[in-house]
Formats: C-alpha cells, sequence, structure tokens
C-alpha cells in the first residue's frame, strides 16, 4: 500500500477541484458532494477514495465562505456564525484579504484537527462514548446561548432570531413519537423544512429583494486592490494575523475538535461558541478577522475530528463520515479499536491526507476561489444582482429537486427583508433551526430515561461540567452587554 | 407611533398570534402514558418564549434599527412584490417546460435584470440559463 502514487495525486486534486465547486455554488454542500461521489468510490481503491473524501469535505467546507464573502450566503449553518464579518471584511479588505483569513485559518485548524486525530483518537472516542443525552442537552444549550449573545446590543432581537428558528425546526415528524407536526397536510413538510433553502432565502434571496426594492445601482465599493499583491493579501496578510492571534486560533480549533469528535453534534456548535467568544471577550469594537478566523478555525478542525469517533468507534461524527463508513464497509474494512493495529498503512495515508489537503491545497485551491471570487465581485453590480436571484433559486432547487424548496426560500427571503429591517440577527435563525431538533430529542430522551426527575440532568460530572460552561458563557454575556450599553453611552 | 418602532411592533404583535396559534395547534397532539408531556412539550414552551419576547418588543421597542437599510417607500415595495412574482413564476413554470429550472431561472433572471436596468438583458438572461442547465445537468448530473 503506496501513499505517493500518481491516482491517489490526481484524486486529491480533482477531489479539491470537485469540492471547491459543490462548496461555493449555493444550495450544493459536502455532503452532497460526497454522496454523488459514493458511487465513483465504489470502482476505486480504499487507498485512492477515501483520500478524495478527504479533499472533497475540506475544500468544500472552505469554500462554502466564498458565497459569504461575495453575497453574504453562508455556505454551512456553521458559517452564518461569521458570513457578516467575512462579507464586510471582503468588501473593506478586498475578498482575497477576507478569503485569505479563511483558507489559512482553515488549514491551521484542520491541521491541528489532524495532529488530534493522529495522536489521540482512541483515548477521544473513549471520552465521546462517556457522553450521553444529558450531555448531548447541554451542549445544545450552550450552542444556542452562545447564540444569543453573539447577536451584538440587541439580546432581545437576538433571541427572537433565536426562537424563529426553534420553531422552524418543529415542522416536521417529533423525536419523541414520531407524531407529525405543523404539516399542514402537505406531506413533504413531514421530513421537516430543509436548512440551506432557509438559509439561502433569509441571507441571499433578502438582499436581492432589498436592492431591489431600494433601487441600488452599485454596490459598497469594494476594496481596489483585489488583483494586485494578490499573494501578500491572500497569504502575508492573514499568515501575520495567524501569527498575531495563535491563542485565538488554537483555542478556536480546540473548540471545533471537541465538538466534531461527538457523534451527532457537528462542527456547527463550535464555530459558534467559538466565535461568541471572541465577540464577548473583544476589547476593540472592530475586531471582524479575530471573529473570522475564530469560525473557520473552529470549522475546519471539526471536519479532521468528526473521523475520530468514525475510526475508532465505527459512530459517525456527522453525515460525511456516515458516507465513509459506508465506503469502509465496501471496501471489506470494519472501522474500530481493532482497525489501528490491523489497518495502520491506511491509517497513515488518511493522517497523511488530511496534512496534505490543509497544509497544500486548502492554500492553493483557495487561491483560485479567492480569485473567481474577486473577479465576480468586479462585475457591475447591477449584473451580479441577477446572478444572485438565479443562484438563490438554482440552489434552492438543487437541494432535493423540489419546489417546495424554492417555495420556502421565497418565504425566507420576504420574512429577512423584514427582520433586517427592524435589525434583527439572521445567523441566529439558523442556528435554532440547527440545534432544535438535537436539543429537543435530548431533552425528550434524558426526561423518559430519568423518569421526568429534573435533577438528573445535573447528576452526571461531564453534564456538570457543561452546565457550567453555559453558566459561565450567559455571565460572560451579560457582563459584555453592560459594557456594550455603558460604552454606548459615553459614546452618546 | 415613530417609523422605525413600526418594525419591532409589527413583529412583536406576530409573535403573540403565532404563540396563541402554536398552542391551540398543539392541543390536539399527543401526550405519553402516565400524562407526561409528548410532541406538544418543546413547541408549548417555545409559544411561551416567543409571546415573552413579542411583549418585551411590543412594550419596549428599541429605537435602534438597521439604519443601513434604506427605508422603503412605496415603489420600493412594489418593487420587491415583483421580485417574489418573479421567483413565484420559476415555480410555475418549472414543472410546464421540457428543460426544467434552467428555464425558470432565465425568466426570472430577464424580470431582474430589467429591473436592475442591464443593456442586454436576453443575453444575461440567456447565458445564466444556459450555463446552469450546463452546470447541474451537464456537468454534474443533477
Amino acid at each position: 500500500m503506496t501513499f505517493v502514487s500518481w491516482e491517489s495525486v490526481l484524486a486529491l486534486i480533482v477531489g479539491a477541484l470537485y469540492g471547491a465547486l459543490f462548496g461555493a455554488v449555493p444550495g450544493l454542500t459536502a455532503t452532497l458532494a460526497v454522496a454523488l461521489f459514493i458511487p465513483v468510490a465504489f470502482f476505486l481503491d480504499a487507498t485512492i477514495a477515501l483520500p478524495a473524501i478527504i479533499a472533497i469535505s475540506s475544500v468544500a467546507i472552505y469554500a462554502g465562505d466564498v458565497g459569504s464573502a461575495i453575497a453574504r450566503i453562508p455556505g454551512t449553518p456553521a458559517s452564518a456564525a461569521y458570513a457578516d464579518e467575512l462579507h464586510n471584511l471582503s468588501r473593506s479588505r478586498g475578498v482575497l484579504y477576507g478569503l485569505g483569513i479563511s483558507a489559512l485559518g482553515s488549514s491551521v485548524g484542520g491541521i491541528l484537527g489532524t495532529l488530534v486525530l493522529a495522536g489521540g483518537a482512541l483515548a477521544l472516542a473513549t471520552l465521546a462514548a462517556m457522553f450521553s443525552s444529558f450531555e448531548y442537552f447541554w451542549i445544545a444549550v450552550l450552542g444556542l446561548s452562545a447564540g444569543i449573545f453573539a447577536s451584538g446590543r440587541h439580546l432581545l432581537k437576538g433571541f427572537a432570531s433565536l426562537l424563529i428558528g426553534l420553531l422552524l425546526s418543529t415542522v416536521g415528524v417529533d423525536p419523541t413519537l414520531g407524531y407529525p407536526r405543523f404539516h399542514f397536510g402537505n406531506p413533504a413538510f413531514l421530513g421537516g423544512l430543509d436548512y440551506i433553502a432557509v438559509m439561502i432565502g433569509l441571507f441571499g434571496f433578502s438582499e436581492v429583494l432589498y436592492h431591489m426594492g431600494a433601487g441600488t445601482k452599485s454596490a459598497p465599493a469594494a476594496h481596489a486592490s483585489i488583483h494586485r499583491k494578490a499573494l501578500s493579501n491572500f497569504y502575508a496578510g492573514p499568515l501575520k494575523l495567524i501569527r498575531k492571534t495563535r491563542k485565538l486560533v488554537i483555542r478556536s480549533s480546540l473548540f471545533g475538535i471537541f465538538v466534531g469528535f461527538l457523534p451527532g453534534a457537528g462542527a456547527d456548535i463550535g464555530s459558534w461558541v467559538a466565535c461568541s467568544l471572541e465577540k464577548l471577550t473583544a476589547k476593540r469594537k472592530k475586531n471582524e478577522e479575530r471573529v473570522v478566523l475564530a469560525g473557520v478555525s473552529s470549522n475546519n478542525a471539526a471536519v479532521a475530528s468528526a473521523w475520530i469517533p468514525a475510526l475508532s468507534l465505527g459512530l459517525p461524527g456527522d453525515t460525511v463520515t456516515a458516507m465513509v463508513l459506508g465506503v469502509f464497509m465496501m471496501k471489506g474494512v470494519t472501522p474500530g479499536p481493532l482497525l489501528f493495529q490491523e489497518q495502520m498503512p491506511l491509517i497513515w495515508i488518511l493522517f497523511g491526507t488530511f496534512l496534505i489537503a490543509n497544509l497544500l491545497l486548502l492554500p492553493t485551491v483557495g487561491l483560485l476561489t479567492a480569485r473567481i471570487a474577486g473577479t465576480a465581485l468586479r462585475l457591475p453590480f447591477n449584473l451580479l444582482l441577477p446572478i444572485i436571484a438565479a443562484a438563490c433559486v438554482t440552489g434552492a432547487y438543487a437541494i432535493n429537486h423540489n419546489p417546495l424548496d424554492v417555495g420556502i426560500m421565497i418565504l425566507m427571503g420576504a420574512v429577512a427583508l423584514m427582520l433586517r429591517r427592524g435589525g434583527f440577527p439572521l445567523a441566529q435563525v439558523v442556528l435554532g433551526m440547527v440545534l432544535g431538533p438535537i436539543l429537543e430529542q435530548h431533552f425528550m430522551v434524558s426526561a423518559i430515561k430519568s423518569n421526568w426527575n429534573p435533577l438528573s440532568f445535573f447528576e452526571r460530572p461531564i453534564a456538570l461540567v457543561l452546565m457550567g460552561a453555559c453558566v459561565a458563557t450567559v455571565i460572560l454575556g451579560i457582563i459584555a452587554h453592560k459594557r456594550r450599553l455603558t460604552g454606548r453611552d459615553k459614546g452618546s | 407611533m415613530p417609523y422605525n418602532s413600526v418594525y419591532l411592533r409589527i413583529p412583536g404583535i406576530v409573535f403573540l398570534i403565532l404563540a396563541a396559534a402554536i398552542w391551540l395547534g398543539t392541543r390536539s397532539f399527543p401526550s405519553l402514558p402516565e400524562g407526561y408531556p409528548g410532541p406538544e412539550l418543546f413547541p408549548n414552551v417555545l409559544a411561551f418564549l416567543l409571546a415573552l419576547a413579542g411583549i418585551g418588543l411590543f412594550w419596549r421597542p428599541s429605537a435602534e434599527v438597521d439604519t443601513t437599510t434604506q427605508r422603503l417607500r412605496g415603489t420600493g415595495i412594489t418593487r420587491i412584490l415583483g421580485g417574489l412574482s418573479g421567483a413565484l413564476l420559476f415555480l410555475l413554470i418549472n414543472p410546464w417546460t421540457s428543460i426544467g429550472a434552467a428555464a425558470g431561472v432565465t425568466c426570472l433572471v430577464c424580470g431582474v435584470a430589467m429591473r436592475a436596468r442591464i443593456r442586454a438583458v436576453l443575453i444575461t438572461s440567456a447565458a445564466t440559463g444556459i450555463v446552469i442547465h450546463l452546470l447541474f445537468s451537464g456537468l454534474l448530473a443533477l
């Protein structure tokens, strides 16, 4: 079994480009990219198929930020946590700089995630196995509280947006009895609302509607030096920032790793907590670069750590690793603790691929996508607007080939227009939609298995630690909120 | 009522109506054995919190709205309705054409491009439709 073969190198390069395309187009996701690759993987050797999947998912998660940079359309719920900051940064400092922070921050997060994967997969998998529904419930609460306090000065508006998201998550079959809720007699609603369609409507289509309504003829001026000093903007500036804020990057990556290796929790909570913590503890008002860096490093660290339970316990950390387990089975490889004894060459290939994907592919494919994004931003705004409208409609339709998703996207675009005017944050709606099912399912499971004893939520040590983290987030949030209000009073 | 507070008081009222509707809608949901709450618990908790948020928004509307967005007047609202209609047109055209989504998108882009006063409306919309058709149906085979 050799790692450096021309087939594997080709698989990595093609996988990275394919992942970049899927990540950058609204509506197409890393999960869909991997799902469409699975039939191809059937004909490939495991040493080629698995590295290709790693390249696809790592690059697609980064490329999800391209939509945020150009049109404020985040590619994943995790990137919604810093979509506004990345968009503003791309407008003010140039898209190469914004996406440079995203690519290199993702790269560092991914490398740290890989090192943890290589060094402590078995130990962390054992820790993950100790997590029960009580711990998952507190993790969801932690994500939600971080989301509220990340909403800026108006906590009530952030809370209201979160409630809208939680409410949208109740559409479909309930997790306790399988009872259909709020489906209005339409079977298409039984599976719930697709959060990607909601996200496209909230962020993308609302932007189109707003500019149509306001009669905008030109966008806020993008930074002039989009193509000039490309290497300096994409590499040197972000690297300098990462070196200066290394503690933040390490802390955020650790958040991503911690949440990423928990099966089912996903990268979203890590990214939200990392961004929220940065917003709460920021000493300066203009901390967009740091917020983006916190989010992206956490986001990509979770991509690697999601493989920890998959490799060591055979439990999928997210949807991508669920499909990876399918590839393992297809190739006759059984994931679990024995994998580290019996298939060490394959394990080293996976670790090596993660490092290559993060060290080489993200920075190079990242620059390519950033240049294309830069060109898109230079298009006249009145030309960009219909293209964004087309991307929104097609993206929503491409998710399930269901016109209903387009209808939901349109409705959410109109709702978002009202919310934006009232100053309600939109990203919290997505967070509520993603965390709602996790919160409800684990609350109900915990309550039923403890015979509705409320004290059972505070009895387990890890649950207590997580509850402590929630309380700390709330206290820190209130202090930061008061500080902001005092600052505003002094300012006025 | 000041213009800005309308954008907070109206959501406040909507939240209160939503809370009442959820509470009414969940009354027919089944409960768990021994009377413990089931599928209605989470929506009811949300309804309670929505009502609280609604009261908060209605009685204490913050003075700050998004000042970066412009006030929309009559023509602006008409244009927004135009944009919404264009997107809804996609839903109507989509099932009736052999090339599906691409035709609907072409019509939508045509409408938005006309609104954005692009000179080459037909070229822009046709090019977008062709690119989308090639990308999704051809290259990605979706």
